[in-house]
């Protein structure tokens, strides 16, 4: 069963035969059952194309991080770990180049996009954690309950350091700090003030100076904890590594964008905008780059032969702000009732996106990238996220907007209504705002959904038909 | 008291003096709590502070559902919908906000205050951690609020009439903390309730007024104090985010148990009044160093918390309590994170912990006196027992 699993997550026949020992190993101390991986296979194979060779081969890597990250109590070796948002993820690359013994994740993205998304199976996780103490009916942040409820079920090994960003929200930090005091793990925080004045937008150089300060100190403390210093070398090198995988990403992300039909499920596009985000191991990173270019060539060839999700012609509307990480099925309905969903509002913001943030002139590494996180979008206040919806809207004619809210991140689920009317009031389009947990499978079922779901897809196909 | 009927008729006509100020070409600034954002800075600009502190009331809490979700905690959903329904006539009487970043809570409300009524706000960074890079960073947006300020009401603001202010609100809050000390007595002068109240009315009322009145208060406490008269109920501490003006529910059931609140540990408790900004550096420095780095901090800073312990520790011996009541607000995430660690490391000192948690609901009131019961007759029977 693991290997007919194994083989649709795009494992060679030599790699599934070396591998599988370790994969079993893994999933039994997962408990994951024959029953799961039937039953794995089969939401795998409802959420994407995996007809096609790139989907299964980047599939793979999730599976082969899990694999390391479960057997990594027994194979040794030292771990720091981070979590969303990736604002870290680069220089936790460079910090494992430098040390063979050094590895990295963020395990609570990991067994979300696998327990939780793959298998289904993340609820005993879920559910340690609020034994101990991230109570349920609080909302909590799911992302955080599953690091605690890792470690409550000791399923992975206590890192070396824990990088604690906060640039977002205050629960990450503080949950971390609990951490240390709790079982002892190290925290190095990345912190920030959120204070963007309305009027105020573009670059904003006390926001960059404190931040780029912080990541100053954040290089230093990894490299300590890693055993070495971390050099501007090694930090190019993890960016060029960073870079070989969002380059052809890019260019997926651009035909969902351009062409009529996208050629591939924006359900897909999100999960390797996830992946490009995290910290992979070395031999995985080269799996994934390997996956993303062959797939970039199979979706050319749909272009060519103009096969897409939906049919030609078909509406299409704008994602905010994430998709669900743990049941991607969302998207997927939306598509089979002949909506596509081809951007999100996240990806506007991004370096290379429509919006890209104002980097120019700044060569110190460390305020590059606090330019380009202080000007992301959760950063920016309202009038300026609302007047780059209103300007994607326009320019890319999209025939409605759909916010996914994930409610118990409270940074992005208060503004979503103020987004609506102001959108709405602007343009008239439909707006439909969804309260789900992108993480947690208990409060993400897109059935519960679905009703609300095609409400909206009524509304945008009689928006685009009222347009003639 | 005579005075405290004083102090409710200057509240009642607060709202009308206050238009009757605006008139005249005063502003009047309201703020959100916190302890960060200093009052001194608003009054010596020539403008009125307000502190906007009013809770506990159900009815905004549901008013505010329809402009955001459910899952911001009930005293951020408070400022919302007293905004939004007028409920609370100060509120409506504001020029210009002035919101501390501590959490997406109080965040999240200001931003629906401007989405709303396009009124100026101001957003006070506050740094989550203690440090020379974080003073630097809040004293320069002191700065930056002193020069809005100055535009704001065409009002220069010297550091003659900053020194000036500093020393009204530090008059006014060694005064609040000598009357909170009188309740170490083991009959106190003053009740909680009584005490809280007097805090909360000193955010609302006219400065000058209110040094006036809590002078004349002490003198009278003073003379009331009987050294020998012992008291015997149980003696509480109640902590946690914030205890909002009118939030009287937790005080008022454990008076109605026989037990007494002695000590408070709030945004707009302690955490106000306990230190004063000392005359040293510039007025602003002055302010930052007292407003960020020498005091304890709140419990959404990620490494607050041994302070915390230690601080709350402190004042649980002080003031000879006999267990502690953790208040929370639903949907507080990162307290209700600090809580777990609280009771533990209060268990390891031998103090009972009871957390309750309030939405402000009506229906919270059964609950949290059954619990609240159960506690109280727990401590009695440790008491006994010693």
């Amino acid at each position: 069963m693991i290997d007919k699993y194994l083989e649709l997550c795009g494992y060679k026949p030599e790699e599934i035969k070396s591998q599988l020992p370790r994969v079993e190993k893994a999933f039994t101390i997962l408990g994951l059952t024959d029953f799961d991986v039937e039953r794995g296979q089969e939401r795998i194979s409802g959420f994407f194309d995996t007809n096609l060779r790139g989907v299964r081969r980047i599939l793979g890597v999730l599976v082969r991080e899990l694999v390391d990250l479960t057997l990594a109590k027994e194979e040794g070796g030292r771990w720091i770990y981070s979590s969303p948002p990736s604002a870290c993820a680069d220089i936790l690359t460079a910090a494992s180049l430098g040390n063979k013994d050094i590895h990295v994740a963020f395990p609570d993205l990991l067994f979300v996009l696998t327990m939780g998304m793959m298998f289904d199976k993340l609820d005993p996780i879920m559910e340690a954690a609020e034994g101990l103490y991230l109570e349920p009916g609080m909302a909590h942040c799911s992302l955080i309950q599953t690091r605690l409820g890792l470690y409550a079920r000791n399923i992975i090994p206590r890192a070396v350091l824990q990088v604690s960003v906060g640039l977002i929200c205050d629960e990450n930090p503080k949950a971390d700090a609990s951490f240390e005091e709790f079982f002892g793990i190290p925290v190095q925080y990345l912190l920030r003030s959120q204070d963007k004045d309305w009027e105020e937008s573009g670059r904003i150089q006390r926001h960059i100076d404190f931040l780029a300060k912080n990541l100053k100190r954040m290089v230093e403390r990894v490299g300590e904890a890693a055993g070495g210093e971390i050099t501007d070398d090694m930090l190019n090198q993890a960016r060029k590594m960073a870079r070989d995988f969002s380059k052809p990403m890019r260019q997926i992300l651009e035909m969902g964008v351009n062409c009529d039909p996208p050629p591939i499920s924006s359900a897909f596009v999100h999960l390797m905008r996830a992946i490009n985000g995290m910290p992979l191991n070395r031999h995985n990173h080269e799996i994934a780059v390997e996956g993303a270019n062959i797939l970039c060539q199979e979706l050319q060839e749909r272009v060519n032969k103009g096969e897409g999700v939906v049919p030609k012609g078909s509406p299409r509307v704008l994602h905010g702000y994430v998709q669900s990480y743990v049941d991607p099925g969302i998207v997927v309905a939306l598509e089979k009732m002949g909506i596509s969903a081809p951007i999100e509002e996240v990806q506007l913001y991004e370096p290379d996106g429509r919006f890209s943030p104002d980097i120019s002139g700044i060569e110190d590494p460390n305020y590059r990238l606090a330019a380009v996180l202080t000007q992301a979008s959760i950063f920016n206040s309202l009038p300026v996220k609302s007047r780059v919806t209103i300007e994607a809207c326009r320019r890319y004619k999209l025939d409605g907007c759909l916010w996914l809210v994930h409610y118990s991140c409270r940074p992005i689920m208060s503004d979503s209504y103020m987004m609506k009317d102001i959108v709405q009031k602007e343009l008239g389009i439909p707006f439909m705002v969804l309260e789900t947990d992108v993480y947690d499978p208990r409060y993400n079922r897109n059935r519960q959904l679905r009703p609300q779901l095609e409400a909206f897809a009524e509304m945008v196909k009689s928006y685009k038909a009222s347009l003639g | 008291m005579q005075i405290f009927e004083k102090i409710t008729a200057h509240l009642e006509n607060r709202p009308t003096e206050l238009k009757r100020l605006k008139e005249k070409g005063q502003k009047v600034i309201g703020y959100f709590p916190g302890d960060y954002v200093p009052e001194e800075i608003i009054y010596a600009s020539g403008a009125i502070p307000v502190c906007l502190c009013h809770g506990g009331n159900p009815r905004p809490v549901g008013a505010a559902l329809s402009v955001t979700t459910r899952f911001i905690c009930p005293f951020a959903r408070a400022l919302i919908g007293d905004r939004l329904i007028g409920e609370q006539p100060l509120y409506n009487l504001v020029d210009m906000l002035v919101t501390p970043v501590t959490c997406q809570h109080l965040r999240r409300a200001a931003d629906i205050w401007q989405h709303q009524s396009q009124l100026p706000v101001f957003r006070l960074g506050v740094p989550m951690e203690n440090n020379e890079q974080g003073l630097k960073y809040y004293r320069d947006r002191l700065n930056d609020l002193n020069n809005k300020l100055q535009v704001f009401t065409g009002q220069a603001v010297t550091d003659e009439s900053l020194w000036k202010a500093i020393e009204l609100y530090n008059t006014l809050r060694s005064l609040l903390k000598k009357i909170s000390l009188l309740r170490k007595n083991s009959a106190p002068a003053i009740s909680t309730i009584d005490f809280i109240k007097l805090n909360h009315a000193s955010f609302y009322a006219d400065p000058v007024f209110m040094v006036d009145i809590l002078s004349s208060l002490i003198k009278e406490l003073e003379r009331s104090v009987n050294e020998d008269e012992k008291g015997d109920n149980i003696r509480l501490l109640i902590t946690g985010p914030n205890l909002a003006f009118g939030d009287y529910k937790v005080l008022e059931i454990a008076n109605e148990l026989g037990a007494q609140v002695v000590a408070e540990e709030f945004f707009e408790g302690v955490r106000y009044y306990w230190g004063n900004v000392e005359h040293a550096g510039s007025p602003v420095e002055a302010l930052a160093n007292r407003y960020l780095a020498n005091k304890v901090p709140n419990g959404v800073m990620p490494a607050a918390a041994s302070g915390r312990y230690d601080f709350i520790a402190g004042l649980a011996k002080d003031f000879k309590v006999d267990g502690i009541i953790w208040y929370q607000l639903l949907f507080c995430e990162t307290y209700d994170i600090e809580s777990y660690y609280f009771a533990h490391k209060m268990k390891q000192l031998g103090i009972p912990v009871l957390k309750i948690q309030s939405d402000y609901d009506v229906l919270d009131r059964g609950s949290i006196k059954t619990r609240m019961e159960a506690f109280v007759e727990m401590l009695n029977k440790e008491r006994s027992s010693d």
